[in-house]
């Protein structure tokens, strides 16, 4: 099992799309935290002064730049662009291998099917939280090096932070899930992209049109889809906590368990 | 001495409705290099993918390395190209050794250089496998399968779409494998002709049934042309075909007939030297025919009965 | 301080893991080795790679591995050379010598020949017959030992084949005055045997004794739990300079001069053939007699 991860991460880190996906955020973060900076500084003719504000997703304006702002807000919280990104590198790196034959030639090297199916999935997701990762990373570590913020490390600012990254790191895995299944029945990393999009975008417009049911709403807010951007509310009681957790993980388990399953019985060509 | 490296009991293989592998029982000793013929849909590809655990069988069972051990792991013994060789195309060659070295937990880089150059693939360096010739494509597709030295090669048509040059030098490679390493083989192809100066031992397939299994030494017994000649006395005879028919090409047999196989198209003639001088002459029979057109004979007769 | 303790305990728990999983390696590595020394198997050991010295050691071991395989190799490929070498010439020796046949008996037609020069050709004819009984025998110890040779071991009443090849031999054994002791049980032993090999193992035995053996003779079967027991015990002249073990080497003749009627081979055969039968076949001096024991399989 460890040689399999370590195989597939060697895979990962010498795949195109991967480089490509790390690269992108990682100078665009840098470039956003040095224009910020200098913006900040009245270096450059961006005269943001003190008008300089983001508007959160709460609708609060913060007036202040910090650690936590930078952070939520590059969090990717936009499901449109999480589910272009994770299904980008599922059909590129779940699908190639379909294709390539090293699946087929890893199972007859007398690998076993349910080890090849987790050391995939666990490094898909590793990727994931690579790519995404870097970019709030990089900028908020920037932040903290060129802003000089004021030393704000109040012990609820921490438990915030741990609690929404934790919880939305569930969510991502969850939603993670949800591609492997996907990548299990089409394969072909060509159908993957084109079939998910197509979903998603099928699945907006019914949403919309339907949302005034009051089932399809009650299923929705408590999807993996919406609680991944509602876990960065700032005060969630212990209930909505320990809803959002069982969301999370039931959604994890049912997409992992079916996907395994489908991988087992399928036949390689 | 001789043991079983691969075993197939009564194996059958449905899909839908039709029966593609129809009772196989093949077996291949250790050392052997076996050639899987058949035409274009005759089971073989079906027979390999069953052998090498990518679908299971309806019917029947396979026994790898003597039947010893039947879990997952004796499978680690084998190295496979199942039709088109697995290669990632975005990486260079050892690259592609590396992941698969990576799953298979084989100890030092060592030994990708040590494929690399047995397959002639050590000067590749930087190249990417999109910018591989087919030929070279399937030198790799055989330095991974030899990854972590296998005692089973399983090949899957593997000289398709190659130049009659690459033809040979794979054949080349085959044989030194099998012997300075004592690795056995199995090879398919849809030419009985292609394989009939690598293989030792064939097994014929048609129509998902197993029609023949027959050694190399049978089988140019078979494909050798000669007259098959029984007298009541052999040592007359010899001494008759030397003197008056000038020939030294025969061979007396084991059970005191004579292979002749010069003089073909002169049976007429052997026959009225042999009576004239008073041998009586029990058979006289024209056999061999080429490999094709026995290959043929075999395919075509099972085809009408 | 805190920090402290929190970074000990995390660097302790890391450690452990590692030994753990070092251990596991070990583990690993021995179990693959102990199915190396104990199957036929040269597969070379695999690991999971997260140490670097691990790895070096398995590295070592492959070569260890490898360099055995190809000794093992080399051997069989010789062995193989030797047998084919062996098949080839009985094969490309019979044809001219079936030829030379056929001109002795040509001269013997001649009217005209001396006695003297018929003499001659009598001994050129007997000296050839002989060289190719022996290349046939030859021929055929190379057939059996080779790999494709299988025997089908069926269910076979021993007890009355035993009987019915005594039976043949022995008008001939009468006429040499060497009629054996028997000492065969009234019941049926059934073994796991190919009929003709066994017949062939039994007819080489006794001609062995018809050429070999002095004074008394005695045979005898018995069933033990798991196999049927034939004792074939006699005197021989040279017992003195007889080694048991060296019987059964090809060309093994205890007479140096090689003038005797036996060609060497056929306790060369009997071997070869017992061997195929999963069955065995020993020599042993007890007091002034050779002995020869073979033992087959029962059959349930």
């Amino acid at each position: 099992m460890g040689n399999l991860i370590k195989s597939e991460f060697y895979k990962l880190t010498r795949s195109g799309v991967f480089r490509f996906l790390f690269t992108v955020p990682f100078i665009s973060a840098i470039i956003l935290s040095l224009i910020l900076n200098l913006s900040i500084k009245d270096t450059l003719s961006f005269n943001l002064g003190n008008e300089f504000s983001f508007i959160s997703d709460s609708g609060e304006i913060e007036r202040s730049l910090n650690q936590i702002t930078l952070f939520k807000l590059t969090v990717i919280k936009n499901l449109p662009t999480l589910i272009l990104i994770m299904c980008i590198l599922a059909a590129f790196f779940i699908s190639n291998d379909f294709t390539t034959g090293v699946i087929r030639n890893t199972i007859l090297s007398g690998t076993s099917r349910t080890h090849i199916f987790y050391g995939k999935l666990a490094v898909y997701i590793l990727g994931l939280i690579i790519i995404t990762g870097i970019f709030p990373l990089v900028v908020t570590v920037m932040g903290t090096m060129l802003f000089d913020f004021e030393g704000e490390s109040h012990y609820s600012i921490f438990l915030y932070i741990g609690r929404s990254t934790l919880l939305y790191l569930l969510h991502f895995i969850a939603i993670s899930s949800i591609f492997m299944l996907v990548t299990m029945i089409l394969e072909d990393s060509g159908k993957v992209i084109s079939m998910t999009l197509l979903a998603f975008l099928l699945l907006t417009v019914g949403y919309k049109s339907l949302d005034h049911i009051p089932l399809v709403s009650t299923f929705y807010e408590y999807s993996v889809f919406n609680q991944i951007s509602f876990v960065f509310t700032k005060r969630l009681t212990p209930g909505e906590i320990l809803v959002s957790i069982i969301s999370g993980i039931t959604t994890f388990i049912i997409f992992t368990f079916t996907a395994k399953v489908l991988f087992q019985k399928k036949e390689i060509k | 001495m001789s043991k079983n490296i691969l075993r197939t009991i009564n194996l059958y293989k449905k899909y839908s409705d039709d029966y593609v592998l129809n009772n196989i029982n093949i077996s291949i000793k250790e050392g052997d290099i076996y050639g899987l013929i058949g035409l274009n849909g005759a089971g073989k590809s079906s027979l390999i993918r069953l052998i090498t655990g990518l679908t299971a069988p309806t019917n029947g069972s396979i026994e790898l390395f003597d039947g010893k051990s039947q879990n997952l792991s004796i499978r680690k013994r084998m190295g496979a190209i199942v039709e088109s060789p697995a290669l990632i195309p975005s990486m260079t060659a050892s690259e592609n050794l590396e992941v698969h070295r990576l799953v298979k937990g084989i100890p030092g880089k060592e030994s990708i250089k040590h494929k690399l150059s047995l397959v002639g693939l050590k000067d590749t360096k930087r190249k990417k496998v999109k910018q591989f010739s087919l030929g070279m494509k399937q030198r790799l597709g055989l330095a991974l399968a030899l990854l972590g030295d296998p005692e089973l090669l399983i090949l899957d048509e593997p000289t398709n779409g190659l130049d009659p040059v690459g033809v040979i030098e794979f054949r080349e490679l085959i044989k030194k494998l099998n012997r300075e390493r004592g690795i056995t083989i199995l090879i398919s192809s849809h030419m009985l002709s292609e394989l009939s100066q690598l293989a030792n031992r064939f097994g014929i397939l048609h129509k998902g049934r197993l029609v023949e299994e027959i050694s190399i030494k049978e089988l140019n017994e078979k494909c050798k042309q000669h007259l098959l000649i029984k007298v009541d006395n052999v040592n007359r005879a010899a001494t008759i075909l030397e003197n008056e028919l000038k020939t030294n090409e025969f061979e007396v047999k084991h059970d005191g007939t004579i292979k002749l196989y010069a003089l073909l198209d002169e049976v007429r003639q052997v026959s009225q030297s042999l009576t004239n001088n008073g041998l009586i002459i029990e058979q006289m029979t024209p056999m061999g025919k080429d490999l094709e057109s026995y290959f043929t004979s075999i395919v075509g007769s099972s085809n009408n009965g | 301080m805190v920090y402290l303790t929190t970074l000990s305990f995390v660097l302790a728990f890391i450690f452990l893991i590692r030994l753990n999983l070092l251990r596991r390696g070990l583990i690993n590595i021995k179990n693959q080795l102990r199915e190396y020394n104990t199957q036929p198997t040269n597969q070379k050991i695999s690991i999971g790679l997260f140490d670097k010295e691990l790895e070096e050691v398995a590295v070592e071991i492959n070569l260890l591995i490898e360099s055995r395989l190809s000794e093992r190799i080399d051997k069989e490929k010789s062995e193989h050379l030797l047998k084919q070498a062996i098949a080839n010439m009985s094969h490309d020796l019979r044809t001219p010598l079936t030829s030379i046949l056929g001109y002795i008996q040509l001269l013997e037609h001649d009217e005209q020949i001396t006695d003297e020069k018929r003499r001659y050709l009598d001994i050129t004819k007997k000296r050839t017959k002989r060289l190719q009984s022996l290349i046939n025998e030859f021929f055929e110890l190379s057939v059996i030992e080779s790999v494709d040779y299988q025997l089908k071991l069926k269910k076979l009443n021993f007890t009355k084949l035993l009987w019915e090849i005594l039976l043949s031999f022995f008008d001939q054994l009468e006429e040499l005055n060497m009629v054996p002791e028997i000492d065969i049980p009234k019941e049926d032993i059934f073994i796991m045997a190919d009929e003709s090999a066994v017949r062939r193992v039994i007819e080489n035995l006794i001609n062995n004794v018809i050429n070999h053996a002095i004074g008394k003779v005695s045979i005898s079967l018995e069933a033990g739990n798991t196999s049927a027991i034939l004792r074939v015990r006699n005197q021989a002249s040279d017992l003195a300079i007889i080694e048991p073990h060296t019987l059964f080497d090809r060309f093994y003749t205890s007479d140096k001069t090689r003038s005797g009627e036996g060609t060497g081979l056929g306790l060369s055969i009997a071997k070869s053939l017992m061997l195929k039968m999963e069955g065995s076949i020993t020599a042993e001096k007890v007091d002034e007699f050779l002995v020869i024991i073979c033992e087959w399989k029962l059959s349930n």
